[in-house]
């Protein structure tokens, strides 16, 4: 214990010196999570111009069951130039017009035609659109002619809370935090022994190469948990709340030490912070991609799923969300992922000490 | 393979009997390495480096203090002890590295190239540490490209070649070997046919070496010089400069190795 003290001491004194490693396990997610935010924001609602030709109760009722949709973030505007320019100064998705007659599609056997414009630029706006408005006109009916509306849908809410959007994908910016934070500073502090030679005054050491390893993980943990603590904090401030906090730290301590024995053993086994860096960026973010930041991986591609299920990210991700929400998205069970994960932690130490044997082994 | 770093292909190493490959720890406790890279942390301070050797040894956290600045004083480093190695010159360096190998008051010191690539003074100043190492009764083991330098410090020397040891003795009975005086002929032209045939069938003459203008005449115990100077007048050569001198390890090794060139 006392030569991997000395080893975890020394490394820390190195991140400081240098601390490339250390700004980049923070600024990576939170780099994420600004990309969330501004995802979540763009993605949430499209915006639309509204031009009414009347002002009547009808009319009225339209405008709130666009705004009941959860899809549109509506602008009023009074002319048909008004709504040109707006699409083509990119302001606008879509031109709603609204006829003055909106009251006839209220009466038996009449009917009013809505005009829409769509700014068809990016598909997958010009989607929303295609998807909002029919829901739209299905809510105006039952706000505005409850009896001309046969079939009614009735909701029932699965959770007792419901998750926005953002805090849904920024608890997953913990994980990645993790990922980057653990691989990065594990990988780079052993690599960085054999690019500058001082690895020697390791092996030269009456030590055991066990003791080593054991510093190399204390110094990357604290490291790695400093950034992710910041990160944390980023978290708070976008008002995510814990609400089981012991899991919460169980998952991040598991998670950190999983993801800081793989960055020794990775490390240990390439010798190089060239190679480190594209590694951990290169493999842990499309296995981030894959492991349920932004939906539940069942709603994705069942080989996506299965590839996920494989590594403990989706455990960690998981995990993360139940302490936060309180829901799990998985359809492995809390206490089977809790052993996942417990089981890679051990599988992961035991890689970086074999790594850096089969690295300083005397050949 | 000394330090156990490397498992010898054939034979046994050890270390005052200890095997470095069996009990490491206890063999490494005993050997102070100066790798050829210096093996340094540039980024932290010289007391730093020295502090995390310490610590890696097991010295004492009461004796450290005094033990650094011993050697911080010894490598004429003590008003550079807080500044980072990365600002040092390669002698410096290279001396940090000797003092941090010393500071666990290892048995057997071993250097790896220890003035490669320093300047003059660095190197004198190298050199009077392993003397001084020698003179407090430490094993030094160094390996070398300088011969001058095997030359000055050592007591026994071994020449490996392609990995073969060729010869292990002292500096005087290597050079014994190539024999004891070397006459070195400088003429006024490459030398005429058959002189050096007819110096090589003298009696006393080892071996006649011609480059260029110059004939290197390695002469036995009995040292007939004037009968090799009446065979060159003889074969009609003129003589701008002699010299009469002790063989240089050089010439030993080269006379050795051979003087093809080692990648």
């Amino acid at each position: 214990m006392r030569a991997a003290w000395a080893v975890a001491k020394n490394d820390l004194l190195l991140l400081r010196a240098q601390p490339v490693a250390a700004i980049i396990t923070v600024a990576v997610p939170i780099n994420f999570l600004i990309l969330f935010v501004l995802f979540a924001i763009s993605g949430g609602v499209v915006p639309v111009t509204l031009q009414a030709g009347a002002q009547g109760p009808a009319t009225r009722a339209f405008v709130q069951a666009l705004e009941g949709s959860s899809t549109f973030d509506v602008h009023p505007v009074s002319t048909a130039q008004q709504a040109s320019a707006a699409i083509r100064s990119q302001n606008s998705v879509a031109a709603i017009t609204v006829p003055a007659d909106l009251n006839q599609a209220l009466r038996p056997g009449g009917h009013a035609t809505v005009d829409v414009t769509i700014n068809n630029l990016n598909g997958d706006f010009a989607d929303d659109i295609r998807r909002g408005l029919p829901l739209a006109v299905s809510l105006f009916y039952r706000q505005a002619a409850p009896g001309t509306l046969p079939l009614r849908w009735r909701e029932v809410d699965s959770y007792p809370t419901t998750v926005g959007f953002l805090a849904f994908l920024a608890v997953s910016i913990q994980t990645v935090a993790l990922l980057i934070g653990g691989l990065l500073q594990g990988g780079l502090g052993v690599a960085r022994e054999w690019e500058s030679g001082t690895v020697k005054e390791l092996l030269l050491a009456p030590v055991p190469g066990w003791s080593v390893v054991l510093g190399k993980l204390m110094s990357a943990f604290l490291g790695a948990l400093a950034g992710a603590v910041l990160v944390f904090l980023a978290l708070l401030l976008l008002g995510v709340r814990p609400q089981a906090w012991a899991e919460l730290i169980g998952v991040f301590v598991l998670v950190l030490i999983v993801f800081v024995s793989l960055g020794v053993g990775v490390g240990s086994a390439l010798r190089s912070r060239n190679t480190v860096f594209p590694l951990a960026f290169g493999l842990g973010l499309p296995l981030f991609f894959i492991s349920g930041p932004f939906a539940p991986i069942p709603w994705g591609t069942a080989a996506a799923a299965d590839v996920a299920r494989v590594f403990p990210v989706v455990y960690a991700n998981a995990a993360f969300q139940h302490a936060a929400f309180g829901f799990w998205t998985l359809d492995t069970s809390v206490s089977a992922s809790w052993l996942i994960l417990a089981a890679w932690t051990a599988v992961a130490l035991a890689a970086s000490v074999w790594f850096y044997h089969r690295a300083t082994a005397a050949r | 393979m000394i330090s156990g770093l490397s498992a010898p292909t054939a034979g046994t190493v050890a270390i005052f009997g200890v095997d470095p490959l069996r009990q490491a720890q206890a063999a490494r406790r005993l050997l102070g390495v100066v790798p050829q890279e210096t093996a340094l942390y540039e980024e932290l301070t010289a007391e730093r480096n020295l502090r995390f050797h310490a610590e890696l040894f097991g010295i004492p956290a009461r004796e450290r203090p005094a033990r650094i600045a011993a050697m911080l004083e010894l490598a004429q480093l003590t008003e550079r002890a807080r500044s980072r190695v990365g600002t040092f010159s390669g002698g410096m360096k290279r001396r940090l590295a000797i003092a941090r190998a010393l500071l666990h008051r290892p048995a057997l010191v071993y250097l790896d190239e220890p003035t490669l690539g320093v300047d003059v003074q660095a190197r004198r100043v190298i050199w009077d540490y392993i003397l001084a190492m020698k003179a407090e009764g430490r094993t030094v083991l160094l390996t070398t490209n300088y011969l001058e330098e095997g030359e000055q410090l050592c007591d026994r020397m071994a020449i490996l070649d392609h990995g073969h040891l060729v010869a292990l003795d002292t500096p005087k009975a290597l050079k014994a070997r190539f024999g004891s005086t070397v006459l070195d002929l400088e003429l006024t032209a490459p030398p005429p046919p058959g002189l050096v045939a007819a110096l090589k069938a003298l009696p006393g003459v080892q071996d006649v070496l011609a480059e260029g203008d110059r004939l290197l005449v390695t002469l036995g115990a009995a040292t007939p010089v004037p009968r090799i100077l009446v065979e060159v007048d003889r074969l009609g050569a003129a003589l701008r400069h002699l010299n009469l001198r002790e063989p240089s390890l050089d010439e030993v090794f080269l006379s050795l190795t051979g003087r093809g060139l080692r990648d």
